[in-house]
């Protein structure tokens, strides 16, 4: 029982590390609280509020009601119940709370630029986390996947081919293929969220191994039933797949396109 | 249709026939703002899309079927809502306009940081993982015209169903609103017309909170959101919390329940369960209810939780057991969607 108490434990406090990653949100919020809780306590709202996220952070900490909830939605997605805690409402609450005592604009407008400053220290601006980025397609998924997915369908209408059956080697491109297009239909999903059938099954337990058997992996494709790879192999490497009836139609980026072309 | 066409398609339905839908339910409240009429408005609509699609996905009705079921009674709400708009036009102040023009210069920053984010969201792609299932089965269903029953991942028939989904279909209402939309492609939807309009959403909620704590001051309202929008727009410390959901992400069911729903309820919560007098009605706390549970399986559970901590809280206020079986009620929806997800794994 103790060890079992530790683990749960242990994964409570994954869960809150997680949630705030490397950012001092945290401490913002324990500083509001603590300022809402000195300063505007008697305020309805206020005690409202910190009545709320007290009970909420009970049920997230103790160990009982934290397993009972892991129970239902997973011990992996257990920081999802920190979505109910609402720490940008109460910061952003004490913040004003501060601010609206000071009667005259330009000290509120001072301040108020200097709580962005510590907002802007305490975290991370989403544009240089790398979280945005531009697409030459409608449907923003990234270029070279459109690129792949045309490469398919132009290759597909210029042989009469009814159904775009591909086989991938990893899992990037199995990821976007079906957003962008989904009248092709895929060996395997992303992290095997399902297969075509059990030859499909076997090549994407080949792609687990460390090396990839490239031969193994033409023939189960076909086997399989897949009329086009996409694959990142290399040149030298190119005729194990063409030896089982496979093309090479065209690349894009690190991969090349096959198309099978014997029956 | 032009593109130019679909996208106006996609402001009438998320936001002309949300907002006034939601009229219906807030007949009873004089100083209803158009705002809220929106807000209820998609607790209505999602809730209604959620009711529709788990015995169409039961008894596995083709998408259209559903296409036209939804349109029909969304669209009839959204004219009967009209017309008890236009019926009480003398009566109601406009809101909007009123509130800019004698606003705090905060405001104006808000709106700017707002729109900011805005542009950002619309213009800019982020590439995520999980849409390999949740835009993906958009797709598949408009492709193959089905409600999960291919595979989002393969594109073949699911030998077993994805249970976990099936409860919380958000993929199917992108796909349904993108038919009514004049076959606008779900990824288009998804990636460039579903996080501004939501995020308009989210901010709303703001606004709403920011008047339930800063009544009569529309100085400290503009800063609340100011901040609010700055906040999260520095969220991306980490990729878990609900502001980097928010900024990123707004397409997903449990992005649009981490930063719209959830906090809607909250918002619903301290306003009904929490006060003398319920501000509005507890059919709205339902519908919310329901709304998290189309939206993702976190929903069934954290909704539910949510509601549960206020209504001890009102339990402790004002020990009135009838407060407390409502707020319970409320959340029967999920309890029922959570005894038929453990019972189908």
């Amino acid at each position: 029982m103790g060890i079992h108490m530790k683990t749960v434990l242990e994964w409570i406090g994954l869960s809150w590390k997680w949630y705030w990653g490397d950012g001092y949100y945290q401490y913002l919020l324990l500083a509001a609280v603590l300022y809402l809780f000195i300063c505007h306590r008697k305020e309805h709202h206020v005690r409202q509020t910190l009545a709320f996220c007290a009970c909420l952070l009970l049920v997230f900490l103790f160990p009982l009601t934290a397993r009972c909830i892991s129970f239902c939605i997973g011990e992996k997605v257990y920081w999802r119940v920190l979505w109910l805690l609402p720490a940008i409402p109460v910061v952003a609450l004490a913040a004003t709370e501060f601010l609206r005592g000071r009667h005259s604009r330009l000290v509120q407008t001072v301040l108020l630029l200097c709580c962005c400053g510590v907002i802007a220290l305490s975290g991370k601006d989403m544009l240089s986390a790398g979280n945005f980025t531009r697409t030459n397609n409608r449907m923003k998924v990234p270029d070279d996947i459109a690129h792949i997915a045309n490469t398919l369908q132009e290759a597909a209408a210029k042989d009469g081919i009814q159904e775009i059956r591909v086989m991938t080697d990893d899992d990037y491109p199995v990821t976007y293929l079906r957003v962008y297009d989904p009248s092709i239909k895929q060996g395997y999903g992303r992290r095997m969220g399902g297969v075509m059938n059990h030859a499909c099954y076997r090549v994407y337990r080949l792609l687990l191994k460390p090396k990839l058997h490239y031969r193994k992996f033409a023939r189960l494709s076909k086997k399989g039933g897949c009329n086009f790879i996409v694959i990142r192999v290399p040149e030298k490497k190119m005729k194990k797949i063409e030896r089982y009836g496979y093309v090479k139609i065209g690349k894009v980026g690190s991969y090349s396109i096959f198309e099978l072309k014997e029956s | 249709m032009s593109f130019i066409g679909k996208g106006l398609l996609a402001l009438i339905w998320l936001m002309a026939v949300p907002a006034s839908a939601g009229a219906l339910f807030l007949r009873k409240k004089e100083t209803a703002t158009r705002i809220e009429y929106l807000l209820t408005g998609y607790l209505f609509l999602f809730s209604l899309f959620e009711l529709l699609t788990l015995p169409m996905t039961y008894f596995k009705a083709p998408l259209h079927v559903l296409v036209i079921c939804f349109g029909i009674l969304a669209g009839g709400a959204a004219l009967a809502g009209a017309f008890l708009l236009i019926k009480g036009r003398r009566t109601r102040r406009p809101d909007i306009v009123g509130y800019l023009r004698g606003s705090s210069p905060f405001l104006w920053a808000a709106l700017f940081a707002i729109a900011f984010q805005l542009a950002v969201v619309t213009v800019m792609a982020h590439f995520d993982a999980d849409d390999a299932f949740y835009v993906a089965a958009g797709t598949t269903a408009v492709e193959t015209d089905t409600i999960f029953e291919i595979s989002a991942y393969t594109g073949i028939p699911y030998s077993v169903l994805p249970y976990r989904y099936i409860l919380s279909p958000f993929p199917i209402f992108l796909a349904v609103i993108s038919q009514l939309c004049g076959g606008l492609h779900p990824a288009i939807m998804a990636h460039t017309i579903f996080p501004p309009i939501f995020l308009i959403c989210v901010y709303c909620g703001v606004y709403q909170l920011s008047r339930k704590w800063f009544r009569d001051d529309r100085n400290a309202q503009a800063i609340f959101l100011f901040l609010t929008a700055m906040l999260c727009w520095f969220s991306a410390y980490s990729v878990y919390n609900a502001g980097n959901f928010q900024m990123v992400r707004l397409w997903q069911g449990k992005a649009v329940l981490a930063a719209f729903l959830l906090p809607l309820v909250f918002y619903l919560s301290s306003s009904i369960i929490l006060e003398e007098q319920p501000q509005y009605s507890w059919l709205l706390l339902l519908m919310a209810d329901i709304s998290c549970c189309l939206l993702s399986s976190m929903g069934i559970i954290l909704a539910p939780l949510m509601t549960g901590i206020f209504a001890l809280l009102g339990l402790l206020r004002f020990r009135s057991l009838k407060r407390i079986l409502y707020a319970l009620a409320c959340c029967v929806p999920s309890a029922v969607l959570g005894v038929v997800y453990l019972l189908m794994i």
